[in-house]
């Protein structure tokens, strides 16, 4: 929904999600990982051996195992850091650690298989003589700055063109930024809506997620 | 906090759902129509010619392409576009039919994240 109430306005879903995909790939690639994270999460399992044979945490392996292939600093930092994080802290306070371990071990040994095939990869394709030229000599602070610039673009109004807020293109920018606000906004309530019903459900004898049965 | 009345709330949703369907079908008619070539850039035009030499080599990832940012495409919209550069050639024409493929695939992993996360449906579209 938000794909589509964005879509009339913002210039960047146009060229970054609609024209060129591949960004809008990697977004749904991380979304069906973490999709496949909660599901595995869902089912009980009574010891680490046999959460790791489970056929979705296999599916869950190779899809880590080809994004690291794929692009290691891309895997590290999108996935792997972010999701070992979170492991670690549900497991610092005795939360489901049977499946925090079996986690993290299926999402580390797919990073390394991922990474082993990616460099065995990058010894018979063409990447050497091209990577010097997009190497960039500046740190993670300077990264950071231009991301922080970056962000009105992001939203749809690109500070390149600096336009005065009472002109056609401010006006079309200060349309943007409001809907942008509203959809945050719309997704917080929904968001609450959601936890409601759910925490309703539960006091109803819905199902219980985020179990780990113990033998 | 006071919460809103569930009655208005619902309209407000009806509203949001009409508002992102009116979107996506704006979207699908002027972008995906003939306007589309003009906006595809050399960027966006590598699905199509990474599938197209693809089909050349009979490779998954072919040893002639170069690649670039330590990046080696292995899964991405080059698999979107295939079927399509099988049919019809590498063409705009084939990237945006693997673009629209590509974008429905997107939002079925959106959405099964979105449905595991709240548990509903409904919710999960947005």
């Amino acid at each position: 929904m938000t794909l589509g109430v964005l879509a009339p306005f913002s210039q960047l879903l146009r060229d970054m999600v609609y024209v060129q995909l591949a960004y809008g790939w990697i977004a749904a690639y991380l979304c069906l990982l973490l999709f496949l994270v909660l599901r595995v999460l869902e089912q009980p399992a009574a010891s680490v051996r046999q959460a790791l044979g489970r056929p979705l945490l296999l599916v869950y392996a190779l899809l880590v195992l080809l994004l690291f292939a794929g692009n290691m600093a891309r895997g590290l930092v999108y996935w792997l850091v972010p999701v070992l994080g979170v492991f670690l802290l549900e497991a610092r306070v005795g939360r489901m650690r049977g499946w925090c371990a079996a986690m993290g071990i299926a999402s580390g040994v797919a990073a390394v298989m991922g990474c082993l095939l990616h460099f065995v990869l990058r010894a018979r394709l063409n990447t050497k003589e091209w990577e010097v030229l997009f190497r960039t000599k500046s740190g993670l602070g300077s990264k950071l700055q231009v991301a922080w610039e970056g962000l009105p673009f992001l939203i749809g109004t690109p500070p390149a063109l600096g336009p005065g807020w009472l002109s056609l293109q401010g006006s079309l920018a200060a349309i943007r930024v409001a809907c942008f606000v509203l959809a945050a906004v719309a997704l917080v309530l929904v968001w609450r809506r959601a936890g409601t019903a759910r925490r309703q459900d539960g006091r109803h004898g819905g199902r219980r997620r985020w179990r780990w049965r113990r033998t | 906090m006071r919460r809103l009345p569930v009655r208005r709330l619902d309209v407000g949703w009806a509203l949001l759902c009409l508002a992102a369907a009116a979107g996506a079908a704006w979207t699908l008619v002027t972008l995906f129509g003939p306007p589309f070539a003009d906006l595809v850039n050399s960027d966006a035009a590598v699905p199509p010619l990474l599938a197209a030499e693809m089909l050349r080599t009979q490779a998954w990832v072919p040893s002639s392409w170069y690649y670039v940012n330590d990046d080696i495409w292995l899964v991405g919209p080059q698999l979107d576009v295939l079927p399509f550069v099988l049919a019809w050639g590498p063409s705009s024409g084939a990237l945006a039919a693997g673009n629209i493929f590509g974008l429905l695939l997107s939002g079925l992993f959106v959405f099964l994240l979105s449905q595991q996360l709240v548990g509903n449906r409904a919710a999960a579209l947005s």
